[in-house]
């Protein structure tokens, strides 16, 4: 399969004055033409800061320590501003967690599409009002002619992620990054937003990189899951296997808690995510593993094969004879 | 075709916006009271331009300090000069002055607050404590001092007001600029690769603009009075010109025998300031746009 994303031994980092956080330690990522990848884990596990990498989109006091980002074979953690601009918004598509902030209240939103476009291609931003009207067309906003004279707050959430999902894709971008794009709408307007980035996948066949905390929902839309822990990726399969068959400990937990949600009482993993500045030698999960060996707080285990699946784990690792 | 009709619709859009907003400041009625008396005033001094009933410079003792009547409707002062007539007159001066002034304090004060908020950093700091070296004297003094030192004149009135308003107008705008620019659409514009003027003057300026337009109502009403001060202190612009300060400077030595020479020029400068407070007000609900959407839903 043709790789449109590449990602290789990234490491991202955070300079802080009470130590350094380390977000990304490590993560190895591929990412297909035309497939939904879905990038799990908690808050604080590096998901967001995976994404802004991708993005290109690192502030301050975030630093990339080692690593590549290579999109088309191009390494963009190593491109000037202006060279990023080609790429970021055109060939990479941006879609953030909450649409309300990023629109500016006193633009119609027609006028803010059209900005995307006069970026891009120059001219007066009302010459591509046609192509405004026809992109609020592809993500299902009703009333297209009227609604590109609506100002945001004219506007509900989910009609404002769809005018934010219109930008994204304004110049077809071949890989969109959706930072927990739907975690700011209520759960019916989340569905039909999923439903939108599937069709536009299908239609643009665009590679969609969707970040999430919720497992649940990448279960009905990703065609493969990366689950992350604290920084690294703990498990990387296809959604269906990843759901028959947990590998890994941390994967294990939660599909369990999904699993007997209908039973009384999910069991919760004990313990918190552990800190990122001083995170726990050898395996990271392993002081809430209920499978701890000795060993795992040793050896630090590596993402390796396992029948087409990638799981970071001594015990499974080590009974495919792989291991550290 | 297909354009115009765009176009068309473009037009009739920012209609509506407009409509919405004189329909929010109508539905106040002390600021649309205010307006209508406000445009009177500004009416009766434009016609003062081209007619007034006597020559306001026309001294005849024979007819001083009377009271108001048919023939004098606001009476005549103590050199028998008609007071309506250099009322009239008078108001060019005083209204003129403090619009071009508060105008140029208020262009000045809010671009270098926009740039101070803006950029951050060490032209932030200069101008900052410019802005602080300026606030730390009270505005009448220090239009006082600027007068004594820029000597009499229209100019140096225009100038002593203008440095007098402008670093509220700076405080203000960077306070609210510092709010917008990290809002996370203006980094979403900055992704595009725009330049930092066009993002300033494209999106942050029209988000400070209604502070600025309420300020600048406010302090219309403030510079007249200020104007109409200076006058009085003999510092405005000279005598035998009628502005309304000085009408009340010379007319105070005979507040008590004949009032109407200091009230009626008093209650102009009142009312003036008085209805550029209230339609400030006005103004303030009718450009949150917050506050026409609840208009339309009721």
């Amino acid at each position: 399969m043709e790789k449109v994303l590449e990602i290789l031994g990234l490491r991202v980092y955070y300079e802080l004055p009470q130590g350094t956080v380390k977000a990304v330690d490590g993560v190895d990522l591929d990412v297909f033409k035309g497939e939904i990848l879905g990038i799990a884990g908690e808050s604080g596990s590096g998901k967001s800061t995976l994404a802004l990498t991708i993005a290109g989109l690192l502030r301050p006091p975030a630093k990339v320590i080692s690593g590549k980002v290579l999109f088309r074979g191009i390494d963009i953690l190593r491109l000037s501003n202006d060279e990023l601009r080609s790429i970021r918004g055109r060939k990479i598509g941006i879609i953030f967690q909450d649409p309300v902030t990023y629109l500016n209240p006193i633009y119609t939103v027609g006028f803010q599409v059209g900005e995307v476009f006069e970026a891009h291609r120059g001219g007066k931003i009302l010459k591509y009002l046609n192509e405004v009207i026809n992109l609020f067309k592809a993500v299902k906003i009703g009333d297209p002619e009227r609604r590109v004279y609506s100002y945001p707050h004219q506007l509900s959430g989910g009609m404002k992620q769809r005018v934010l999902i219109s930008m994204a894709i304004a110049e077809k971008p071949e890989l969109i990054v959706a930072d927990e794009p739907t975690s700011a709408l209520d759960v019916t307007i989340q569905a039909e937003i999923v439903e939108l980035l599937n069709e536009i996948r299908k239609e643009l066949n665009t590679s969609i990189v969707f970040i999430t905390h919720d497992l649940a929902l990448l279960l009905e839309i990703a065609d493969r899951i990366a689950v992350m822990y604290a920084g690294k990726l703990v498990e990387v399969g296809k959604t269906y296997e990843i759901y028959k068959d947990p590998l890994h400990p941390y994967t294990k937990a939660l599909i369990s808690v999904l699993r007997y949600e209908r039973k009384r009482r999910p069991t919760p993993i004990k313990g918190s995510i552990p800190s990122l500045i001083n995170p726990p030698p050898g395996c990271r999960f392993h002081p809430r593993c209920p499978y701890v060996l000795p060993k795992c707080s040793q050896v630090d285990p590596k993402l390796v094969n396992v029948n087409g699946r990638y799981v970071s784990c001594l015990l499974v690792g080590g009974s495919d004879g792989g291991g550290s | 075709m297909e354009n115009e009709l765009i176009l068309k619709n473009l037009s009739e859009a920012r209609k509506k916006q407009l409509i919405a907003m004189w329909e929010v400041f109508k539905s106040n009625r002390v600021a649309y009271t205010s307006l209508y008396v406000l445009l009177g005033l500004i009416g009766l001094v434009i016609v003062g331009l081209f007619y007034t009933p006597y020559n306001p410079y026309d001294f005849d003792l024979s007819r001083a300090r009377q009271p108001p009547s048919l023939k004098h409707l606001l009476g005549t002062d103590e050199l028998g000069r008609d007071i309506l007539s250099r009322l009239m007159v008078g108001g060019r001066y005083t209204i003129g002055i403090s619009f071009i002034s508060v105008l140029l304090g208020s262009i000045i004060g809010s671009t270098l607050g926009l740039i101070s908020g803006f950029f951050g950093g060490r032209i932030d700091t200069v101008i900052q404590r410019v802005v602080d070296v300026a606030l730390a004297f009270p505005t009448v003094l220090l239009a006082i001092a600027l007068m004594v030192s820029l000597g009499p004149g229209i100019l140096s009135l225009i100038v002593a007001i203008s440095i007098s308003t402008f670093p509220t107008y700076t405080r203000l705008v960077r306070g609210v600029v510092l709010q917008v620019v990290n809002e996370d659409y203006i980094a979403a514009v900055k992704l595009l690769g725009k330049s930092s003027w066009y993002i300033m003057f494209r999106h942050v300026l029209p988000n400070v603009l209604s502070p600025i337009i309420v300020q600048t109502t406010y302090y219309l009403g403030f510079s007249i009075l200020l104007a109409s001060a200076l006058g009085f202190l003999g510092l405005g612009v000279p005598p035998p010109i009628p502005e309304w300060g000085a009408m009340i400077s010379t007319g105070r030595v005979y507040l008590f025998s004949s009032p109407h020479i200091v009230v009626f020029p008093g209650l102009f400068i009142m009312i003036t300031a008085l209805s550029f407070n209230l339609i400030g007000d006005g103004l303030r609900d009718a450009l949150d746009p917050k506050s026409r959407m609840f208009l339309r839903r009721f």
